[in-house]
């Protein structure tokens, strides 16, 4: 398939996950469609690898691979904290701060 | 065969994924990543990056996902129910996901990307000089790691240090024992 | 990739040039390591040995820096190293000793901080040490790869500082907040580095090379393809990932409440350090060789828009807040709009030489008012961390004169007041703008610091206000609030120590001055 063709497939997930970061309240699903832009990016480097014959492409899918599995831990420790703590997983619930 | 099997798992990448912030429940939203991933796999495999087809069944799918999931299930948060409709946060969203898409498909038109992908067995006369051809073997992300990006793993190295220390950290409660006796003595004094 | 490329690469892996970097990663695992080991009684033996690392490390990095200065170069060499992912030149002599020493303030205030909280100290300093490291790093990139690694380690490092205080609600909203926002800013760097790997590989168009992510192939890349929409949007997605870390308008919605619900190290931290690192990758990138030199007609009007939104909206939203932590991290957002001032003048290269010794020079300035006006507030503070109110300030300087005295040069400073030495940090970057013509935004410049004064003297104006409710007789009966706590020796020490460098610096600017034409 033409590499235009990747290009939108990856650029459609990259706007979804955007679309459900910006619109979920769910602390959980936010942190999901943030995943979703991350894989949408390593979709698009593996593309971009292969069509210009270069391997560098696939060993930086590596690095965000790992980026993305550190933030998900770190992401979820702080969730599972705030739900012992508030009982939810609203983000509009975490209103404590105000002026 | 190509053709049929790029078109499949695309549709399947793409529903999956717009399914993840649309279902009410978090476990099918979990569910629908999951699919998307094993997509996002077989679009790798086609591209003959076999290594990270693999890489991305086990790690993301395989661990990242599981974890999703054992948390939505400890939490066992209710399914939002009654949602009133936030229509300006729809109405912001609506916009990123057009002007991005529109971005994109922008981008797409560029007559340099409208190119079909070269096949794999040109991989070392194709390449640029200076480059690491593409392989599809372990041996050669192997050497590309560590040959070429040996300071970048060992950072990677701590970067996990870090976030292992910091979850620990946040999980762990030291005195969560002392609260639940002075909770008990709290109810036994009332 | 064969055995030879692999080894001939492998030659040019020197890891004694990275010795600061190592030192302080090391250290990580060395204070982790002791804590295990060294019996509960000699706890506070951890932190003293984190201090003396840091310490030693930062004497090290002076001697360095002198020893560049002196323009020996057998000492300090420059050039290349690890196949081509890091450069060490002659700024990384500069940058270095600065991040060591903000994280060695950020441990003294850390230790005023940890006394009043009940949490377990030791992984706070492991992680920030981390972070620290990876800022160092950063400066020194010279790919993309390297860049995209340091950053990140950055950024997860401070998702775990800024959730550090695990039982206060505050402190873990911040943390999720920022962990979106900065996940989100992850995406968009990533998507960016993806594009311009794509478009920088492609054979079919002139300049593309092997590795387009090394910074000199995608210098000649850009050279020669500034005008394709891909490249266009690929420079603008990694631009705008350093502008979230700087703290620039579109990217700034985490700041208020994220600098209020983190402990007030990690905010220290995040206001100097992220701020100065950003900055500092922001430099790297547009040098003269550097990675987006040939981006810089693209990038200089979009910048100078960010750049005065920054100021005006930075100043009237911080007129609003009493909450102290939200107001310094609005005021921040003005400060980052003075760098960006100095930084467009870098990026337009025109003439003005010793810009990035003046950006360095403002962002030591910065340091030296951030951390005494942090310090401050940390030895005043109760147990609540985040509620640290301008109010709470009322008739500080009838019982704590000394106190008081060394807020109002910190806050002087950072509002940038003559005689002390925020002024003539501010003054060399008017200067700058005025001899680059950029008029708009001295103007706006002018205006911004304006409003701060506003905003920073009501501060003051609180602390030195006669609390006309309180006789002498019922000083002793009035609330807890109105007795503020005595600093320890060590705290009382630093504070003078850099209040008076604050106002040295502002009377005999001229050494440090005259270092600017020799960065």
């Amino acid at each position: 398939m033409l590499m235009s063709h990747y290009l939108v497939v990856a650029g459609i997930l990259f706007s979804i996950g955007m679309f459900g970061v910006l619109l979920r309240r769910n602390t959980l699903v936010m942190l999901m469609c943030l995943e979703l832009m991350l894989n949408a990016v390593n979709l698009l480097f593996v593309a971009f690898s292969r069509y210009n014959l270069n391997l560098d492409g696939n060993l930086f899918v590596f690095f965000a691979i790992t980026v993305a599995a550190a933030e998900v831990a770190v992401g979820l420790a702080i969730v599972v904290a705030l739900f012992k703590r508030k009982d939810t997983v609203q983000v509009d619930a975490f209103t404590e701060m105000k002026n | 065969m190509q053709d049929f099997l790029f078109y499949f798992l695309s549709a399947l990448t793409l529903i999956s994924g717009l399914m993840v912030p649309v279902s009410k429940n978090p476990v099918n939203g979990a569910m629908y990543m999951i699919l998307c991933l094993i997509g996002t796999a077989g679009l790798f495999a086609l591209l003959g990056s076999y290594f990270m087809a693999a890489l991305q069944v086990l790690v993301y799918a395989g661990a990242i996902m599981v974890l999703f999931i054992f948390i939505i299930m400890l939490i066992n948060a209710p399914a939002e129910t009654k949602r009133k409709r936030d229509i300006p946060s729809l109405i912001a969203a609506a916009i990123a996901f057009l002007m991005l898409t529109v971005g994109f498909v922008m981008m797409a038109m560029s007559p340099e990307l409208n190119q079909p992908m070269p096949a794999l067995e040109d991989a070392e006369t194709l390449a640029a000089e200076g480059a690491i051809p593409f392989d599809g073997s372990a041996k050669s992300y192997g050497f590309g790691l560590y040959g070429k990006y040996m300071l970048p793993i060992q950072v990677m190295g701590f970067l996990l240090l870090a976030a292992m220390v910091g979850v620990i950290h946040l999980s762990k409660d030291l005195h969560a024992r002392s609260q639940a006796m002075l909770k008990v003595k709290e109810n036994a004094s009332e | 990739m064969d055995i030879e490329t692999l080894q001939n690469i492998a030659s040019t892996n020197e890891w004694l040039r990275l010795w600061p970097e190592m030192t302080l990663a090391v250290s990580a695992l060395v204070l982790l390591l002791l804590d295990v080991l060294i019996p509960a009684r000699l706890n506070q033996w951890v932190v003293r040995t984190g201090v003396i690392i840091n310490v030693g490390l930062l004497g090290c990095l002076l001697a360095d820096l002198w020893v560049h200065l002196a323009g020996d170069s057998s000492l300090y060499p420059v050039g290349t190293y690890f196949g081509g992912l890091i450069q060490i030149g002659g700024d990384a002599a500069w940058y270095r000793p600065f991040f060591v020493l903000a994280n060695l303030m950020m441990f003294w205030i850390a230790g005023i901080y940890f006394r009043k909280q009940q949490l377990v100290r030791t992984e706070f300093y492991a992680v920030a040490n981390i972070v620290t490291a990876a800022m160092m790093l950063l400066t020194l990139s010279n790919h993309f790869v390297t860049f995209f690694v340091a950053l990140e380690t950055i950024t997860i490092g401070f998702y775990v500082l800024v959730a550090y205080s695990r039982r206060s609600n505050f402190s873990l909203e911040a943390g999720i907040k920022y962990l979106i926002i900065g996940g989100t800013s992850t995406a968009i760097l990533m998507l960016g580095l993806a594009l311009l790997y794509g478009i920088g590989g492609n054979l079919q168009l002139e300049g593309a090379s092997g590795d387009p992510l090394l910074f000199s192939n995608a210098a000649t890349f850009l050279e020669a393809n500034a005008d394709n929409i891909i490249t266009k949007f690929a420079v603008l997605a990694i631009l705008a990932s350093l502008a979230f870390k700087i703290g620039l308008v579109p990217f700034q919605i985490w700041i208020p409440d994220v600098y209020q619900g983190a402990p007030t190290p990690t905010t220290s931290l995040l206001a100097v350090s992220s701020k100065a690192a950003g900055v500092a990758a922001l430099l790297l990138l547009f040098k003269e060789n550097g990675a987006f030199s040939p981006m810089g007609e693209f990038v200089v009007p979009i910048l100078s828009i960010v750049t005065i939104a920054s100021l005006i909206y930075g100043n009237i939203t911080a007129v609003g807040y009493t909450n102290l932590k939200r107001m310094l991290g609005m005021s921040g957002v003005s400060h980052a709009g003075f760098l960006m001032i100095a930084a467009l003048i870098y990026i337009r290269g025109d003439g003005v030489f010793w810009i990035s010794g003046a950006i360095l020079f403002y962002l030591f300035i910065y340091l030296l008012g951030s951390f005494v006006t942090f310090g401050i507030m940390s030895v005043i503070s109760g147990d609540e961390d985040e509620d640290q109110d301008m109010y709470d300030y009322t008739g500080l300087y009838q019982t704590r004169p000394f106190q008081a005295g060394v807020l109002a040069i910190g806050v002087g400073s950072l509002a940038g007041i003559p005689p002390l030495s925020g002024f003539i940090a501010k003054l060399g970057l008017f200067m700058a703008a005025f001899q680059s013509e950029m008029y708009l935004l001295l103007g706006t410049a002018v205006v911004s610091v304006v409003i701060s004064i506003y905003y920073y003297f009501k501060w003051i104006r609180e602390a030195f206000h006669q609390d006309t409710a309180l006789g002498d007789e019922e000083l002793d009966n009035a609330n807890s609030k109105k007795i503020f706590a005595a600093p320890k020796w060590v705290d009382a020490t630093l504070l003078a120590a850099l209040g008076l460098s604050i106002i040295w610096l502002g009377f005999f600017p001229s050494n440090l001055i005259s270092s600017w034409s020799l960065f």
